[in-house]
């Protein structure tokens, strides 16, 4: 168990970066999601910690264990860094039995046999898959490769667990299931995890930290709920969760314009000394729809509903508010047509346009 | 009354090709099982039937030597082709070998020429007075090896049966799932022990599919035994059956058949068992995540040794074997006690263009394989139609009775066809012309041919076919406006595998060919048994030239890559 140290990292495939500079640290027993959408270089920094791919330039270390420091030439072989990572794929060998499977680690490390079996079942109980010790994988379903992967990666206790996208696999009714689970063993093992998704609620759930990351750089790294709640940038507000940009014009006495001439008020400790035009970037479920029996006020906007849809237990409406259409959920139904919107200034968050 | 009509011309186009294929297989299988139950010839009338025949065979102990030799030969040859194009493959798909490309492409080049050349390259390289023995005692003082041995034989064997090894295996080693590599990594494991861990078991359906076909193949191996074996009085079942029912002065015809019986039923069993015993496939398959960037094995320090030792390997054993005939055809004599400019000569081609037969027997096997390419490719690619896409009863069985030919070592398909013109009326007109070879040809071929074709067939959807056929197509119009334009890369690899193969054939023709219906494999072996070697070894080369000329043009035409 350590704390994981990643320095000014950058990996290039030919002329483009894939990971370009990416720096963090993750503390001792500290669950960190590196999160972005496919190509962002996630999957490529995790594959650098663990050896599969070397680094043009940078830092690796876990704990005193420098992995790579391209200023020293230090490359340490994956073999020798003792870390665990589960694959998308789960990587099971087909053609061992599960208890094969995780005894082939115990055996690299001359772990005498009782012990081994002593381990074997104990990584198997771990993730309830005891009695499935001697199937060979093809005879096992989505979720039952996953929890036996991750029992061969216990079963020699790494330093830090790696898990790539390993719930992707799974049935998405499966999903929830298997990753309360994941996040409940994680909390019982205590090791060190880092973990990379292009699922938002998946890092949202199970995170202590969020990494976002985009084009190779690490664009935001917070806690989750910091990262939904007040995103830095207009990719993090884009990508995690749903969000509508309404373009607008700031005035001196704090209030945005639309392009309509309709005002809307701004949160009041103005983080941004902007003016001039800006995105004001807005959540589907902080807008209200006010019905018409509601009078009009000040702080109410015009808007037309454009279409709705049932999502089961709540409704989903298109809204065009200054020809922009907003994003809007609501649990209560409202017809098609003139609708009035308030939206509370604190949700609104205003990024340079 | 339209539809009907279709439907009418649709069953008749399919029960000809069924009977088509039919008749082509079984035509040099039945004469052979027929006359092993005979003492006298089949065509001679008032024959009775018996089993005198096996009797006689139990008892002949030269039989029994050559079943023992023919099966050390085999293990031999097919462990040996083992070690050299699964380690190729493996080499080549899943390291960072310095040159792999070049490995894996020389590795092949075997598959592209006749046993005939490579027994006339192995001999005038590593024979006793080959160039390389006679260069290497000059230096040592003695002979370190003895090609005309049962291991020098099986070595040489083994080597050119590499190559299917290798694609086998190479196919496969190349669909690995990477992060299963990776993951050994992880868990501790070194490169090496990763390989031998996790991938070499990946391959074993590979390994154990091209291990048999391998064994198959060196039993019915008829010029590398003969040429490399028979010098030194090794006899095995194919030379058995060439030497007494075609060299023979009165071939005894009911004992060759009972051995070619006792051979087909080994062969075929070898065939079955092959077929069944990869059992659980899936246990070698796995579902692979998002497509990630496959990461190759490292070899580290061990990365120049090996490419080295690796085409050391290749210059010995596959340039030199294969550039030997080809200098050699060039010379009067080939030794490296004369400087090779000395003995630089024409004479060999002069000479071969001098005869008649040499020019007919080019010139016959280039129809041969025009023709027997456009005709075996269009009867394989009606009967792949049939078998996987009309609901014609049995079609299935055309599928087995298309792959049946694998298991008829060449021999036995000339000697049974030869029995079966004698013996069936009609057939004699097409006795001694080049039709009676292109019939033998593609029956032995059959199998070569469906490999291209019925992958490529069972790639396109069936919802093809539904979707035409609910638009108003009968089945035949589905099959020649939708799938055979689909399929016409697949037609043109079929093409070019039966052209190859039928340039170099010889085995099925020793029986077969007559003055005016010579092929090159028949003059060479001819003029070998004359020994005449310059002029063999200018065939050769003109015979490689052709497959060359061929291969380039094919590529050049339709952009085609094979293996590599």
């Amino acid at each position: 168990m350590a704390e994981v140290t990643v320095r000014s990292l950058v990996v290039q495939y030919g002329k483009v970066a894939a990971v370009d500079g990416v720096s963090f640290t993750v503390k001792e027993g500290e669950f960190l999601t590196l999160l972005g959408p496919s190509g962002c270089g996630k999957s490529t920094t995790l594959a650098a910690i663990a050896g599969l791919e070397r680094p043009n330039s940078g830092l690796i270390s876990v704990g005193d264990t420098v992995f790579f420091d391209s200023a020293r030439s230090i490359w340490l072989e994956p073999e020798a860094r003792s870390l665990g990572l589960v694959f998308q794929s789960y990587a099971l060998w087909p053609h061992m039995t599960i208890e094969e499977n995780c005894a082939f680690p115990l055996r690299l490390r001359k772990i005498g046999r009782e012990e081994r079996l002593r381990r074997i079942r104990e990584a198997l109980e771990l993730v309830d898959m005891a009695a499935y010790a001697s199937r060979y994988p093809h005879q096992l379903s989505g979720g039952q490769q996953q929890r036996a992967a991750l029992a061969r990666t216990l079963v020699y206790q790494p330093r830090v667990l790696l898990l790539d996208e390993p719930l992707s696999n799974i049935d998405a009714k499966l999903r929830d299931r298997a990753r309360s689970w994941l996040k409940d063993l994680q909390n019982r093992v205590g090791i060190t995890t880092i973990y990379v998704t292009h699922d938002q609620v998946e890092a949202l759930a199970l995170s202590d930290r969020i990494a976002v990351m985009n084009e190779g750089k690490i664009v935001q790294l917070d806690a989750p709920r910091v990262i939904y709640e007040s995103p830095d940038d207009p990719f993090v507000a884009d990508f995690i969760g749903t969000t509508t940009f309404l373009p607008a014009t700031l005035q001196t006495d704090g209030k945005a314009v639309l392009s309509d001439g309709q005002s809307l008020g701004l949160p009041s400790q103005g983080r941004s000394p902007l003016r001039g035009s800006v995105n004001l970037a807005i959540r589907p479920e902080r807008v209200r729809i006010v019905g018409a029996e509601v009078a009009e006020t000040a702080a109410h906007v015009n808007a037309t509903i454009k279409s709705k849809s049932y999502l089961g237990g709540r409704f989903a409406y298109d809204i065009a508010l200054a020809g922009t259409v907003l994003k809007v959920e609501s649990d209560k139904e409202h017809p098609t047509g003139d609708v009035n919107l308030a939206i509370d200034p604190n949700a609104l968050i205003v990024f340079p346009a | 009354m339209h539809a009907r009509r279709s439907y009418v011309s649709a069953r008749a186009v399919q029960i000809l090709t069924y009977a088509l294929v039919g008749f082509l297989v079984l035509l040099p299988i039945v004469p052979i099982v027929l006359q092993s139950f005979r003492a006298t010839p089949l065509y001679d009338p008032g024959g009775a039937w018996t089993l005198s025949e096996y009797v006689a065979l139990w008892h002949d102990a030269t039989f029994w030597q050559a079943v023992r030799t023919t099966l050390i030969f085999g293990l031999l040859s097919t462990a040996i082709s083992l070690a050299i194009g699964l380690a190729a493959a493996i080499l080549v798909a899943r390291t960072d070998l310095p040159g792999r490309w070049l490995v894996g492409f020389i590795m092949l080049w075997p598959a592209f020429v006749s046993h005939l050349v490579l027994a006339l390259g192995w001999i005038t390289a590593f024979g006793p007075s080959g160039f390389a023995t006679l260069w290497l005692k000059e230096i040592v003082g003695e002979i370190p090896w003895t090609l005309y041995s049962l291991g020098g034989l099986s070595f040489a064997a083994g080597t050119s049966m590499a190559p299917l090894t290798y694609l086998y295996c190479i196919g496969a080693a190349r669909t690995i799932d990477s992060t299963l590599e990776s993951a050994a990594r992880i868990a501790g494991a070194g490169p090496i022990r990763a390989m031998w861990t996790v991938s070499l078991p990946m391959l074993r359906p590979a390994v154990l599919a091209s291990a048999i076909l391998n064994f198959v193949t060196s039993i019915e191996l008829l010029a590398l035994p003969l040429l490399l074996g028979s010098p030194s009085g090794m006899e095995f079942l194919t030379t058995f059956v060439y030497l007494r029912g075609f060299e023979a002065s009165t071939p005894r015809h009911g004992l060759v058949a009972a051995v070619a019986v006792v051979l087909l039923f080994a062969v075929t069993a070898l065939v079955l068992i092959q077929t069944k015993l990869l059992g659980d496939t899936r246990r070698f398959v796995t579902v692979g995540g998002k497509a990630t960037r496959p990461r190759l094995i490292s070899l580290g320090i061990w990365r120049y040794p090996i490419a080295i030792g690796f085409f050391a390997f290749e210059a010995l054993f596959i340039v030199a074997v294969l550039f030997a005939p080809v200098v050699r055809s060039f010379v009067d004599v080939l030794t490296p006690f004369v400087p090779i400019f000395d003995v630089l000569t024409l004479e060999n081609f002069q000479s071969i263009f001098g005869y008649d037969q040499f020019i007919r027997s080019i010139w016959n096997t280039v129809l041969v394989a025009l023709i027997g390419g456009f005709l075996g490719t269009c009867l394989i690619a009606a009967a792949a139609l049939v078998s996987l896409r009309s609901d014609l009863p049995g079609a299935a069985g055309l599928g087995f009775l298309a792959l049946y030919p694998r298991a008829v070592p060449g021999v036995l398909v000339g000697m049974g066809i030869v029995w079966a013109v004698a013996w069936v009326p009609g057939l004699s007109l097409l006795q001694n012309t080049i039709a009676i070879l292109i019939v033998a040809f593609i029956m032995r071929y059959l199998p070569i041919g469906w490999g291209a074709i019925q992958p490529a067939l069972l790639q396109i959807s069936p919802d093809h076919d539904r979707a035409a056929r609910s638009a108003g197509a009968g089945w035949l119009s589905v099959v020649t406006r939708v799938l055979l334009p689909q399929l016409r890369p697949a037609l043109g690899a079929c093409f070019m595998l039966l052209f190859v193969h039928f340039i170099k054939e010889y085995a099925a023709a020793v029986f077969l060919f007559a003055p005016g219906s010579e092929v090159i494999g028949t003059t060479m072996l001819t003029f070998w048994f004359k020994g005449d070697l310059g002029a063999v070894a200018a065939l050769g080369t003109l015979q490689i030239a052709m497959v060359l000329v061929f291969m380039t043009a094919y590529r050049l035409i339709a952009g085609g890559r094979f293996g590599g």
